[in-house]
């Protein structure tokens, strides 16, 4: 019997020579396996840990001297073996000489770990970022990592559709693949505790809705199969809204609460780490899907299309068979089903992981994340190469102790040991201290304001993966930056360098630290350029015309349906809205329509035009928008051609329809468009008007074709009013009216249109900031970086500068001769930047409105304002170098 | 310098031993072992100032193995391997001169008047 070899012992002794592994392999590894039995019998796991790290290098240093051997086992008998070990892994002793050496240097060893602090924060930001929002599962949840989102797709996957009752019940019998599958689906409801109701964003959810999470309640318990008291509906409350709301009181479970002017029994409160499956979107209550009669009257719990859905994986079965099975189970579920017909075209599914976000938003997040990724290490490549210059300094300025120390005995290897332990320390005091900055840098970004009448929640805050992620980042650097410096330190002959003057030698090393100038200076061109063109973005997204008034419209959401009213009185409220509000000083027009602009995506449908002669039916997909008689005039949107609607609902013929320019263009192009016949979807309709083009879903896009269909025919619950006028009159008139309609009603948020569609800029306003900041940590760096170089070389010239100024040379010729070294530096790295920037900031030219990434004036503003520093920072040392005194300098060593 | 193959090899050809050689030679005089077998008994008579890892451990095995010192003996099960089987290796006859060379040569080195001298100074 040959025993098991560990794998990773096996991938080690690959580094041996062919011959040698099939020789003796197998007997070093069952030598290694005895040896572990031997260990793990006397000192159990930490013996086995302390055995492998033991091994690992003794083997790698092994395979290299059999190789080494083998090469020159041509010219002699192998007598090579005799080199002792070398050990590779600091000691214990070896930690604390180098901590009485950072200690020592304590000026060197607090702007080294400033450095690498700064690089680790801004790396450990970003990826803590874009590890909380895509990549970790579900907090609050257990086993987070087997969820799935479960989206119903067309089978080319470009669209989705929502998911039925039904078919989640269909498919949650069926499905072998998973352990559970749960549906869910957005809900505001008034909850009133006493006093005046609050307006709640909850979600409507099925009963095994936590169960599939594995979320447990703080207090009480989740949704039971069924309720046992059917006397009263049941309602679970956020952590958040029992803490706020409830007072925390710990016997609020069982209370009875007015949930749109009925009774619902609370039953229990949600752990404060669970907000809900879409994370960013605050969730505050959540009722099980049999209170849709109620509170959602529009949908059913047939075949109405309304649901998220998501499920739980069965342990050990790949997401690949279950999206197979579930594809197989909805298609032909798709084929026998009694559904709209629209939906029955979408037979696929994609699995996602259950991240906190729908896979869309998800995906464009991750795409953002690494451009911001990209600057964040870049800031890191600076610290790193920064901090690589300062050791490099450090080796040169320490030869003699080294030189010392070797001739004290001290072995080579014990010397590189000794400075791989300074370098290894520095960097794992720098990770902790960029761990701290991203701690700050992610509560900053959680505070970021959103308007707009949607909750944000945000949680940024790095968990375990970014610490492990951070100091990772930080030993690999350390390794990889310190050891150069620590090889080329302890290899230098002892007598060679006690004999030499501090002056002549590192000639070579000199030239190593500028290179490391250049690709600094290189690194924060880049990073100076990517903020300059997100801030060019930004400023031009400020001045887009959005094609809509924005300053004096505001903007209110309404939702009846979540104040318990019933469609009539509904219609009814909003009617005594208008007529009310049309009298109210200070308000010029009022209309209602949805969505808001730029806020939120306006749905699509497909439209299908006729055309003449012998071409088939051309198909395009349109936005769609709700709108009455008073939304173009309200907005500012000129109608080109037509009319606007009638305010009530016009019966007979067809659907009157608006298009904007772009749907004409596209479906008429140089004819005019006003009573053409066009099908939306499944259903005819009649254009009866043009209207300009504006922005509803990005800024600085074209224009796509877009349809205003008449909220008076098609009637929803959830409205947005907007009214033009003087906003905080405007605002006031508002809530009034509310009160006097209903007094029982929440006051709703009142916002101009501008704060609503500044959401259109977030990206580029935390792109502009964080590159921002980024590229002065990265300038600061480099400045420091260059000036370090330049004073350093100066000082060790001092002599020679003295001799050229006691030979008649002038002050500003020694200014210059200094000033010019950093300079030609800078420049080089200013042109190698420029290169960089050009090759790279194509990556963002999503974010960039249409700003150019090789926006001139931004590429020419960054390289002056490096140029710039480069010139303080070259010219502070050098005023010091002119400022020599001739006959101290020459008398100095 | 080719050894004729109708004479005996020179034993003094091998000296001095490296330590870790020596160490190998007089574990295996007692008897065959295998390749952890060989690890004990070297950190056992060393007192655990030398533990070998598999690698160099081999890399003299595989010295000794064209130098002619050590041979092959065959797998067997291994009773302190959990049963398993485990190549075992023996010292070779020259081997075995080799050794008794080196520890004469050393046994010369201890009695010498002048290393006497030294052990008696700096042995408290």
């Amino acid at each position: 019997m040959t025993p098991r070899v560990p794998r990773a012992f096996a991938w080690l002794l690959r580094l041996f020579p062919r011959e040698f592994r099939e020789a003796f392999g197998a007997d070093m590894a069952a030598v290694f396996v005895d040896h572990r039995r031997a260990v793990r019998a006397r000192a159990g796991l930490p013996g086995v840990v302390w055995l492998w790290i033991r091994t690992v290098p003794k083997i790698a240093a092994a395979a290299w001297r059999e190789r080494r051997a083998r090469a020159s086992s041509s010219s002699g008998p192998s007598r090579a073996t005799g080199a002792r070990l070398p050990r590779l892994l600091p000691t214990g002793s070896d930690l604390a000489v180098a901590l009485r050496g950072c200690a020592r240097r304590p000026w060197f060893s607090l702007v080294t770990v400033t450095a690498i602090a700064l690089g680790i924060g801004a790396v450990a930001t970003v990826f803590s970022a874009v590890n909380a929002i895509v990549l970790r599962p579900l907090p609050g949840t257990t086993d987070g990592g087997r969820l799935v989102g479960i989206d119903r797709r067309s089978p080319d996957f470009s669209e989705g559709a929502s998911t039925s009752v039904a078919l989640l019940e269909h498919l949650r019998a069926r499905a072998r693949s998973l352990d559970g599958m749960a549906g869910w689906s957005r809900v505001t409801i008034t909850v009133a505790t006493g006093g005046a109701g609050v307006s709640v964003d909850a979600n409507i959810v099925s009963r095994d809705y936590f169960d599939v999470l594995g979320v447990r309640p703080a207090l009480g318990r989740f949704f039971a199969p069924a309720e046992a008291d059917s006397s009263a509906q049941v309602i679970v409350v956020s952590h958040a809204f029992w803490a706020t709301r409830l007072g925390s009181d710990p016997d609020a479970v069982g209370r009875t609460m007015t949930v749109n002017q009925r009774p619902y029994r609370l039953i229990g409160v949600a752990p404060d780490e669970f907000r809900g499956v879409f994370t960013p979107l605050a969730v505050n209550a959540w009722v099980p899907l049999d209170a849709q009669p109620h509170l959602k009257p529009e949908r059913d719990l047939t075949n109405a299309t309304w649901l998220w859905t998501f499920g739980r994986l069965r342990a050990g079965t790949s997401p690949d068979v279950a999206r197979a099975e579930l594809s197989a189970l909805t298609a032909a579920w798709a084929a026998t089903a009694d559904e709209p017909a629209g939906v029955r075209a979408y037979t696929a599914i994609r699995l996602t992981p259950l991240t906190g976000l729908p896979d869309d938003a998800r995906r464009a997040l991750l795409g953002f994340g690494a451009v911001l990724f990209g600057a964040a290490l870049l800031v890191l490549g600076i610290a790193a190469l920064n901090v690589s210059s300062l050791l490099a300094s450090q080796a040169i300025a320490r030869r003699r102790e080294m030189a010392l120390r070797a001739a004290l005995g001290g072995g080579r290897w014990r010397l590189v040991r000794l400075l791989l332990a300074e370098t290894l320390l520095l960097f794992t005091a720098g990770a902790a201290g960029g761990l701290v900055a991203a701690w700050g840098a992610t509560s900053a970004l959680e505070r970021i304001s959103v308007p707009g009448d949607v909750a944000i929640s945000l949680e940024l805050s790095p968990d375990v993966r970014v610490i492990a992620f951070a100091f990772a980042v930080a030993l690999a650097c350390g390794l990889v930056f310190g050891l150069g410096p620590a090889l080329r330190g302890a290899t230098a002959d002892p007598g060679a360098l006690l004999r030499a003057s501090s002056d002549r030698a590192g000639a070579r090393r000199s030239r190593l630290r500028r290179a490391l100038i250049v690709g600094q200076v290189a690194c924060s061109l880049m990073l100076l350029t990517a903020a300059g063109l997100f801030a060019r973005a930004l400023a031009r997204g400020a001045s887009i015309d959005p094609g809509f008034e924005t300053a004096r419209v505001s903007v209110a959401g309404f939702n009846s349906e979540s104040w318990g009213y019933d469609p009539a009185r509904g219609q009814a409220f909003y009617a005594e809205l208008r007529r009310r509000l049309e009298l109210a000083p200070g308000v010029e027009r009022v209309a209602f329509g949805t969505p808001v602009p730029l806020a939120a995506t306006p749905s699509a449908t497909t439209a299908t035009i006729d055309r003449e002669g012998g071409e088939g039916p051309m198909k395009f997909r349109a936005l769609v928008v709700l709108a009455d008689d008073a939304y173009p005039e309200t907005l500012g949107l000129p109608l080109l051609a037509g009319r606007p609607f009638t305010r009530t609902a016009e019966g007979g013929g067809l659907e009157p329809v608006l298009v904007n320019q772009a749907f004409a263009r596209r479906a008429w192009p140089g004819a005019p468009a006003v009573d053409r016949e066009v099908m939306l979807g499944a259903s005819r309709a009649r254009v009866v008007g043009v209207v300009r083009d504006a922005a509803y879903t990005a800024l600085g896009d074209d224009p796509a074709p877009l349809v205003y269909e008449s909220i008076a025919r098609h009637w929803r619950a959830d409205q947005i009013l907007f009214t033009r006028g003087e906003p905080a009159a405007t605002a006031a008139a508002i809530r009034d009216v509310v009160r006097s309609i209903d007094p029982a009603l929440p006051v709703p948020a009142v916002h101009t249109l501008a704060a609503e569609t500044g959401v259109a800029l977030l990206p580029q306003r935390v792109a502009a900031m964080a590159t921002g900041l980024m590229g002065l940590i990265g300038l600061a760096l480099s400045a420091v970086g260059l000036y370090g170089v330049i004073a350093f070389d100066a000082s060790r010239r001092t002599r020679e500068i003295g001799v050229r100024m006691a030979l008649g040379a002038r002050r500003g010729t020694v200014l210059r001769l200094v000033a010019r070294d950093g300079l030609m530096l800078a420049l080089a790295g200013i042109v190698i930047g420029l290169a960089g920037a050009a090759g790279v900031t194509r990556v963002m030219a999503t974010w960039l409105l249409g700003v150019s990434p090789l926006d001139v004036p931004v590429f020419a503003a960054a390289a002056a304002l490096l140029g710039l520093v480069a010139l303080l920072a070259s010219y502070l040392p050098a005023r010091r170098a002119a400022g020599t005194d001739p006959l101290r300098a020459i008398r100095t060593e | 310098m080719t050894p004729r193959p109708d004479r005996p090899a020179d034993p003094r050809r091998h000296l001095p031993l490296k330590p870790v050689d020596l160490e190998l030679l007089l574990s295996l005089a007692d008897g065959d072992l295998h390749g952890y077998g060989l690890v004990q008994a070297i950190a056992a008579r060393t007192d655990g100032l030398v533990v070998l890892d598999p690698g160099n451990l081999y890399r003299v095995i595989k010295r000794l193995l064209a130098d002619g010192l050590v041979d092959e003996a065959g797998q067997r099960e291994a009773p302190d391997a959990a049963g398993e089987r485990r190549r075992y290796y023996r010292i070779t006859p020259l081997g075995g001169r080799v050794l008794a060379a080196e520890l004469d040569r050393l046994r010369r080195l201890v009695g010498a008047p002048a290393t006497r001298a030294v052990s008696r100074r700096w042995t408290s």
